[in-house]
């Protein structure tokens, strides 16, 4: 897998965690006087986003080479608006819950190894941001203690829902051939694999089986199995097209870190954001202090992206919460293209996702 | 026809170079607000989207059938709605983003009934 995000155990705070942080802190004291270097931007960073109702995490990340720089929220690029010394403004790209495309712009400054400042969309007000360095995590290579996720969780934090990412050849080809009207596999009502389903806003309900987690998903019926009892992926597992994958977990300390191989081709979001049959998705879920069941995922994909992508959501137990049939109907996707009168370009030209 | 546009509102998204395709940009127009008013032919009360097919009556007296989307079955059951909220036979007025390129459809921000009760549907979080 690759190096381990870091990114729920700073939100956390876990107890050895905090120790780093009041260490940290202390280091912060020694060189207050100092002030903010340029290059001390450069890294990774845990970008929380809150906008007040919510915070929202993210992972941001500054390169600087040849005296350029390049920034990334969840893998994606940004725009760097302006550095100057302690001071940074950058863009976040990004849609809603009505695939409306938004703008966010992020300013602040850096203050000791915290950075903090305030988003602001169409010249108003929309919150505030912090970001601080990423941690590596503590229970990485951890003796297994395994906690008990069972229960029915809500969706709280989709994360960032970041708009755009660095494509390669391949993956631009499907992304700019791909019809949001035609060709997104929800509106005939197929599932749009694991990484979707996992990042609805339905809920799930995890049932521990002993040899597996089973996982039922409000989001199109759809079921996983999540192994725990030590064995390896299925020979040619990159041809088992499994529109939610095989997926194989271990137990890292508290947090249970969960491999998917064998992944169908297809898209994980409605803007055509593609997953090839090589993909590997990792999840990494575990509870913070508040009970609230963290993931981060990041798809390393490299047929598709030029990096990996990353996501982070969270999710709560809601008391009389529940596991409603899904009931999909593809009867009005075919109406309106009847209505349209499209259906015959959708038999001719539409990717079956 | 009668479409009544109410208003056009530019919402000010921010301009940007994309590689993406938007479900609103493909089927709506976001700063195209209007109003439909017809009746309700057909109700469509399932996922992803609930959908109501409207016959709209224009001013030379053809008519033309609407779609009429709203949101998913979760989030329009926690927003009070039921089956039987909207019903065949019913006269409504509708408003929201209309469909691009003339397309006879509207993404509903709001239901008026005949006695001028006003409903607001759920619009769901999730881009499907």
């Amino acid at each position: 897998m690759n190096s381990p995000t870091g990114l729920g155990e700073s939100v956390m705070l876990r107890p050895r965690y905090l120790l780093s942080c009041i260490l940290a802190a202390l280091c912060m004291l020694a060189v207050s006087t100092v002030s903010a270097q340029t290059n001390d931007f450069a890294g990774r960073w845990v970008l929380a986003l809150n906008s007040g109702q919510n915070t929202d995490y993210a992972e941001l990340e500054i390169l600087r080479e040849d005296n350029q720089w390049q920034l990334f929220i969840d893998g994606g690029p940004v725009n760097l608006l302006s550095q100057d010394e302690n001071k940074i403004a950058f863009d976040l790209d990004w849609t809603d819950g009505l695939d409306r495309l938004h703008v966010t712009e992020l300013s602040g400054e850096l203050t000791g190894e915290r950075m903090n400042g305030e988003m602001i969309e169409n010249g108003e007000r929309a919150g505030t941001w912090s970001a601080e360095p990423w941690a590596a995590y503590p229970e990485v290579g951890a003796d297994p203690a395994p906690v008990d996720f069972s229960g029915i969780w809500s969706s709280v934090s989709r994360g960032t829902h970041k708009d755009t990412f660095d494509l390669t050849s391949a993956g631009t080809k499907i992304n700019d051939a791909y019809d949001r009207t035609l060709d997104d596999p929800h509106l005939r009502c197929v599932s749009g694999g694991v990484i979707r389903i996992e990042d609805g806003p339905f809920n799930y309900e995890i049932i521990d089986q002993g040899d597996y987690l089973l996982i039922l998903y409000e989001y199109f019926d759809e079921t996983r199995r999540i192994w725990v009892d030590g064995r390896s992926f299925p020979e040619d597992i990159e041809y088992a097209y499994l529109t939610m994958g095989y997926s194989i977990g271990h137990w890292e300390g508290s947090t249970l870190v969960v491999e998917t191989r064998g992944m169908k081709p297809t898209i994980w979001d409605a803007a055509g954001m593609p997953v090839s049959a090589s993909g590997v998705l990792i999840e990494r879920k575990y509870l913070d202090e508040a009970d609230r069941l963290h993931t981060d995922y990041v798809l390393n994909d490299p047929a598709n992206y030029t990096r990996p992508v990353y996501r982070h959501a969270y999710r709560v137990q809601r008391p009389g919460a529940g596991l409603e049939e899904y009931a999909c109907d593809p009867h009005t996707f075919y109406r309106s293209l009847q209505l349209e009168g499209r259906l015959e370009e959708y038999w001719q030209s539409s990717d079956r996702f | 026809m009668r479409a009544q546009f109410l208003s056009l509102s530019l919402i000010g998204f921010a301009a940007q170079a994309v590689h993406a395709h938007h479900a609103f940009s493909g089927n709506y127009d976001i700063d195209l607000i209007g109003t439909v008013e017809g009746v309700v032919e057909e109700v469509a009360w399932g996922n992803p989207h609930v959908h109501y097919y409207i016959t709209v009556a224009n001013e030379d007296g053809s008519q033309e059938l609407w779609d009429v989307e709203t949101g998913n079955l979760r989030f329009m059951s926690l927003a009070g709605w039921t089956r039987n909220t909207i019903q065949i036979g019913e006269t409504i007025k509708v408003t929201g983003p209309l469909g691009t390129s003339g397309k006879h459809r509207v993404a509903a921000n709001s239901f008026e009934k005949e006695d001028g009760t006003v409903l607001s549907p759920s619009r769901s979080p999730d881009p499907q």
